[in-house]
Formats: C-alpha cells, structure tokens, sequence
C-alpha cells in the first residue's frame, strides 16, 4: 500500500522536475486512490496536487476543500497554499496561508510558508509582522527574504510606491504566468543598486528563457497599456521572468 | 574603431553560449548595453546623445509616447535589473539562465517594430 509520504516526495519532485512525465503522473495517481482505501486525506491530497500539475483547479480545489475537511490542520492549509501558488493564484494563496499561519503561530515551518506567500501578493506590512513573529520564536535564524522585506517595506513608507501598485504588479505577472501553465520553482527580491528604493521581483521559471522572455514581453506590453500599472508601481517595483531551463543551446 | 548596438547583442549572445560564470556575467552586462543603445536615437532622435541609465528609461516609458516605446522600457528597465546582479552582486550566484534571460530581453527591444509610429518627446511631435 503506498503512504502519503512517499507521494508527497513523488510529487514534490515532479513539481520542480523540467517537464511533467505524464505516465508517472497516472501511476501517482492510481497510488492516491489506492491510499484512499487507509487514508482518504492522503488520498485526495495527493489527487489535489495531481490536479495542480495538471492546471486543472477546480478539481484541485475540490480535492483541497475534501482534504481539509477530513483533516483540518495548519499544514493542510498549507499544501493548499502551495498548490494556489503553483497555478498563479496568488491572493487566493495569501489567504489561506494566513489562516493556517493562524492556527499554528509557533510553527516555523508555517510561518515560512506564510512569510513567503505574503511576499509573493505584496503584503509587505503583513510579511515584516511575521518576521517579527520569527524573530521572537528563532532569534538564531534570520526569518526568510530578510532583509529584503525590510528594505522593501522602507520604500513603501517613503511613497515610492505603494504596497497596492506593488500588488497589482505581481498579480499581473503571476496572472501571465498562469495563463501560460508554466510553474514557477522560486523567486527573490532584487534591491537596485544604482537606484535605491527600486526593486526587480524575479520569478524563476521551470521554461526556457524564450518562453520566460515571452511572458517579459507580454508583461511590458501590460504594463505599457495600464496608465495604473505606470503610475504606481511605475518602473521602481518590476517584475522579472527567468527561464531556468537551459539546455546549452541559445534561447 | 566603433562598434554597434547589434555588435554588442551578438556578443552577448556569444558570451551567453559559453561555460563559465564571468562569461554569462558579461553576456547580461552586453545585452543591456546593446539595448540601452539601441534605444538612445529612438528616444534622443540622435545616436549621440549620453543619456543616464534611469532618464533614458524616464524617456521611453513617457505617456505620451506609443505603447511600443514604453514596453521597450519596461523591457530595457529588466535588462538593467539583470545587468546589476550581473555587476554588482558578484558574491551571489548568476546562472546560466540569468544571462540566458537578459540576452533575450535586449533581443526583443531590436525587433523591427518595436518603435514603430514613436512620437520623438523631445520634437514634440
């Protein structure tokens, strides 16, 4: 009999492999029901995150809400952030992960979770408190993203942007990024050098960096028809795709 | 001795093939000057002109200006961002990927239709 474990390792492997095998998706898949007979949480949690590779949300949605019912935990939530993130649905991902950060303040795993998904929908304010809530729990370890968060949350309170512009800026990109079904293995906060105050906000994309340029492309053509997007975050909070998948020829 | 925009972007795409880091380091650094270039005349009507990193971009993305011209800023503002890792954080890892990206960024700015119909901000035209 598989255990959830052992599918989640599976899986997690898969969500940052360079493409999805769709035969060990299937068998994946014949597992999670299979499981389903001992563990119906296991099982519908691995069919969720089948269901995410698969770009299929509803289904994944489903499956989460199933999961989470039959086991209403801190970390259930946040395997559901997990998959909102991974299909571009970044507010959605923010609030759950907010929830299950409430559930189990003391977690640290959570609330790195919880750190990074607020970052990730421009919540700075909301991503500095939980640092701050790190920093009581592990004053050893440096919360994550620090101290980018701070040097982000500083411009923010010297208007050079808004938390609102920085936003619609990221939900933006991820929006693109969505719609292409391309999954994203990381991103980073990219403090200017030459302008203080100024920020690139890098994805990394399990693509090319011809498919991570067509999203650049298609996010400056976004940008340059939202007179919004231009007045705030304007260019000192952009958004940058990386195609992580380089095969040795050129792009 | 002089070289051209397209001479710095087939550098770049020379350097962004290689194997090690400073190369692909380097191949950012020519991408985004390639671009930078390549878009002095079209903001300044001149190819001469020596304008700031951040007043040329200030430049392109004008409202006034076509749609076209300011999507070739948000792109040349990437390439900058790319380019600063590239020279600055030295003591942090650049990938392959990163070069990678910041070739084909400035590559995008040198297609044929990129400031098609640019009003010159400058002419006020």
């Amino acid at each position: 009999m598989p255990k959830a474990h052992g599918l989640a390792k599976r899986l997690a492997r898969m969500a940052v492999a360079d493409a999805i095998d769709e035969f060990a998706l299937r068998r994946i898949e014949a597992d999670a029901q299979k499981l389903m007979r001992v563990d119906a949480a296991g099982g519908h949690l691995a069919l969720a995150r089948v269901a995410a590779l698969r770009w299929e949300v509803d289904e994944m949605i489903r499956r989460h809400e199933l999961t989470i019912t039959l086991r209403d935990s801190a970390f259930t939530r946040c395997d559901y952030s997990d998959s909102l993130v991974l299909v571009g649905e970044i507010d959605e991902a923010f609030e759950v992960a907010r929830e299950a950060s409430s559930r189990a303040p003391d977690n640290l795993a959570v609330l790195r979770h919880a750190i990074k998904a607020a970052v990730q929908d421009a919540r700075f304010h909301e991503a500095q408190k939980l640092c701050e809530r790190w920093r009581k729990l592990s004053p050893q370890e440096s919360p994550p993203l620090q101290p980018d968060i701070a040097a982000v949350v500083e411009a923010v309170e010297r208007g050079v942007f808004t938390e609102a512009g920085a936003r619609d800026a990221l939900r933006s990109a991820s929006g693109l990024r969505g719609d292409a079904h391309i999954r994203c293995s990381g991103f980073s906060i990219q403090p200017s050098i030459e302008e203080p105050g100024s920020f690139g906000f890098q994805y990394d994309l399990i693509a090319s960096p011809a498919e991570a340029g067509d999203l650049n492309y298609a996010l400056a053509r976004r940008w340059a028809d939202s007179p919004r997007l231009q007045g705030d975050p304007g260019l000192a909070f952009v958004p940058v795709f990386i195609g992580t998948v380089v095969d040795g020829s050129h792009a | 001795m002089a070289v051209t925009p397209e001479a710095l972007l087939r550098a770049a795409d020379t350097l962004g093939s290689a194997d090690a880091e400073v190369d692909w380091r380097n191949a950012a650094a020519c991408a985004y000057y390639a671009a930078y270039h390549k878009c002095i005349p079209f903001a300044y009507g001149q190819a001469t002109a020596e304008p700031g990193h951040s007043e040329l971009i200030a430049m392109l993305t004008e409202p006034r200006n076509p749609t076209r011209s300011r999507q070739a800023g948000h792109l040349l503002r990437q390439c900058k961002s790319l380019r600063e890792q590239a020279n600055y954080r030295i003591a942090r890892d650049f990938r392959h990927a990163d070069a990678h990206t910041a070739v084909d960024a400035s590559r995008r700015i040198f297609e044929p239709d990129s400031f098609k119909g640019r009003r010159n901000p400058r002419r006020g035209a």
